[in-house]
């Protein structure tokens, strides 16, 4: 371990990769501030500004747009009033009152040394139990890879926030898309209806840039310019703004809510975006007297920021160790792992352990990269919430156009962004919500390759795939989620029709 | 309007999408070596894809019934809505002529083209100021060209200036 972090610190020492992380860090924050953009989208930019670069860089740079991109947007939650990415939606709620009271200055001392902290715990979380985590999966065959996308597939339903049938609709989508092509197994071409350019199926990176980037564009185009209304609370900060007293009084909810965004992070398919509002909800509810929350407390904002920073160590757990991204952002870091030609899982430990322990390492120095430059560069950033919209979303555009063509040098990359942009566009107008499809996209085929690949080693039969224990143990849980899920879904229908029913009689 | 009808609409959507894949499915060759044929996943997801449909349009006319109830009208915000559709149709426009002549007409040219459509489209009424759009739109497609051509060894498609 030790010798690993070594390796992996001696990797990154160079003037070159630590101004990429710079780089990264400065270009996140002010994505995750930006309304409208986010860690995922700045992620998407850079990476065809990876491709030539040897995989170390590359994730150096990614790494720094994770971690700022997240932290960002608590400028904006506590500022202007406008979470600057979902991660920080549960930061507006006491950050506002606060900046309103002229204490902005405190609130945002608070916000970024917590997500520093907060980065932090799960960094270490991360370093401790990913490699034995890759230890045990590196055992791990068809049966059990089947087992575990099914489970992860389960987790689509539970954490479909609305409704469950939209949620499941659009994981089913996304298994759908992800069809075309060669079958595995015996790589029989289907639903490429004649078109060459689908023979190898759709890449994950053009979807993944339609889906969120175009449609986040197209929707910022048709929304209100919200922006030009808003006021931008002025700031005053003196040492980090905040007391040691302060600062010790946060103990336990820092504690609780790291431990949140962590697991949170961990699980496939949430991230930064749910762990704050469930911190959040979690402080509010073990504190004394919670009526005090919303009103402009720390404990609210301790609780957002940390749990949010907290995801992005958890995220990259099971991306690592098994190649299944928690959140829409590893999902690009998937992405730009594919376009370098390697495969995350449990044998990057063994076959890349200086890259694994390089990315490690580029965390640490971006998390801290990130403290010193939100502090320093604050009003530097809020200067740059004033750029307007109509130049900026463009632009963006233009680099995804380049993002996806450089991925295959063809135009048909840069058509499949226009076309799961399009689609993305009409889902969110239909009211199916666009993460479950990238689970779906990437664990459909997995499930079916190591579905077919396991029924071929034992001639057709299912049993094994029951009778292996790490198997039955992750089919158990998707089991139990998904009884769980339906149960409680249920009982909130029922819950809410009774609510109805005495609001039109009351 | 829409949105009373929204999940009728986009339940029939996904059964037109569910039943595609299910005939298409049987398109799919068959082998005897493998033991489960490349048609079972694409029928097994058309087939939950289908239910899942069937429910949510359930849901749908469900829903349309309490409206009806409760009759909530919600014509004022339909009709905002759709002025700012217009933004989103045409932003779609233009990015589906811009993949279409990227090629042929190369990306800087192509480029300028719909960036400076696109500042139009997108800024408010007094803050449309022409020439400078013009400027910046070939300013920036011009420094992506060579920002990536030089420092990142990416050539995008040079088309007619090439």
């Amino acid at each position: 371990m030790l010798s690993g972090f070594i390796l992996g610190f001696t990797s990154i020492l160079t003037i070159k990769i630590f101004l990429l992380i710079l780089l990264g860090v400065v270009v996140g924050i002010i994505f995750g501030a930006i309304p409208g953009l986010s860690a995922a989208m700045a992620v998407v930019l850079f990476l065809p500004m990876t491709f030539g670069m040897d995989p170390i860089a590359g994730m150096a740079l990614i790494c720094g747009l994770y971690i700022g991109g997240i932290s960002g947007g608590l400028i904006t939650a506590i500022l202007l009033k406008i979470p600057g990415t979902p991660s920080s939606i549960a930061t507006c709620f006491d950050g506002s009152p606060m900046a309103a009271r002229g204490e902005a200055g405190k609130a945002l001392g608070i916000g970024i040394v917590f997500s520093f902290l907060g980065g932090l715990f799960s960094f270490l979380v991360l370093f401790f139990i990913a490699p034995p985590l890759a230890d045990v999966a590196i055992q791990f065959g068809a049966f059990e890879y089947f087992a575990l996308a099914i489970f992860s597939l389960t987790m689509i339903a539970s954490m479909s926030g609305g409704s469950l049938a939209k949620g499941l609709a659009s994981g089913v989508i996304g298994i759908v898309f992800a069809l075309a092509g060669l079958a595995p197994v015996d790589a029989l071409p289907r639903y490429t209806f004649g078109i060459h350019a689908l023979d190898a199926g759709f890449d994950l990176l053009p979807v993944l840039i339609g889906l969120f980037a175009i449609t986040e564009i197209v929707k910022t185009a048709e929304a209100d310019a919200s922006m030009k209304k808003a006021v931008i609370q002025d700031f005053k900060i003196k040492g980090f703004g905040f007391s040691m007293k302060e600062f010790m009084s946060q103990k336990v909810n820092f504690v609780r809510s790291s431990l949140i965004g962590t697991g949170i992070g961990i699980l496939p398919g949430i991230g930064g975006g749910t762990s704050n509002l469930l911190a959040y909800m979690a402080a509010k509810d073990s504190d004394k007297n919670p009526e005090r929350f919303g009103t402009g407390v720390i404990d609210g904002i301790v609780a957002s920021e940390t749990a949010n920073n907290a995801s992005v160590g958890g995220a990259l757990v099971p991306l690592l160790t098994l190649g299944i991204p928690g959140d829409a952002v590893t999902a690009m870091v998937l992405g730009a792992f594919m376009v370098h030609g390697i495969s995350p899982g449990p044998l990057l430990f063994i076959n890349n352990k200086d890259l694994v322990y390089s990315i490690f390492a580029s965390l640490l120095v971006a998390n801290v990269m990130m403290l010193i430059v939100e502090f320093y560069g604050l009003r530097i950033f809020v200067k740059m919430l004033k750029i307007p919209k109509h130049y900026l979303l463009p632009i963006i555009f233009a680099l995804c156009a380049v993002g996806a063509y450089g991925l295959n040098n063809r135009v048909f990359d840069v058509a499949t962004i226009l076309i799961f942009g399009f689609i993305g566009y009409s889902m969110e107008k239909l009211g199916l919500p666009l993460t479950p499809v990238i689970l779906g996209f990437i664990l459909g085929p997995i499930a079916e390759l190591n579905l077919r690949r396991g029924l071929q080693h034992t001639n057709g039969d299912f049993i094994p795939f029951l009778t292996s224990p790490i198997a039955a143990f992750f089919l158990l849980i998707a089991l139990y989620v998904s009884i769980s899920t339906v149960r409680k879904n249920m009982k909130r229908s029922k819950e809410e029709k009774e609510r109805l029913a005495s609001a039109i009689s009351g | 309007m829409f949105k009373k009808y929204r999940d009728i609409i986009s339940g029939s959507i996904l059964l037109l999408l569910a039943s595609i894949i299910f005939i298409e499915s049987f398109s799919i060759k068959k082998l005897d070596i493998s033991s489960l044929s490349a048609q079972f996943v694409p029928q097994l997801a058309s087939i939950l894809l289908a239910l899942i449909a069937l429910f949510i349009i359930y849901g749908g006319f469900k829903q349309l019934k309490k409206l009806k109830s409760v009759s909530i009208t919600e014509d004022d915000v339909s009709k905002k809505e759709g002025s700012k559709n217009i933004f989103g149709i045409a932003t779609f426009a233009l990015i589906t002529l811009y993949v279409s002549l990227l090629d042929t007409l190369g990306f800087i040219i192509m480029t300028s083209i719909y960036l400076f459509f696109q500042f139009i489209i997108l800024a408010e009424k007094e803050d449309r100021k022409l020439p400078i759009f013009a400027v910046v739109s070939v300013v920036v497609s011009v420094s992506i060209y060579y920002i990536f051509l030089l420092a990142f060894q990416l050539s995008l498609p040079a088309g007619i200036l090439g």
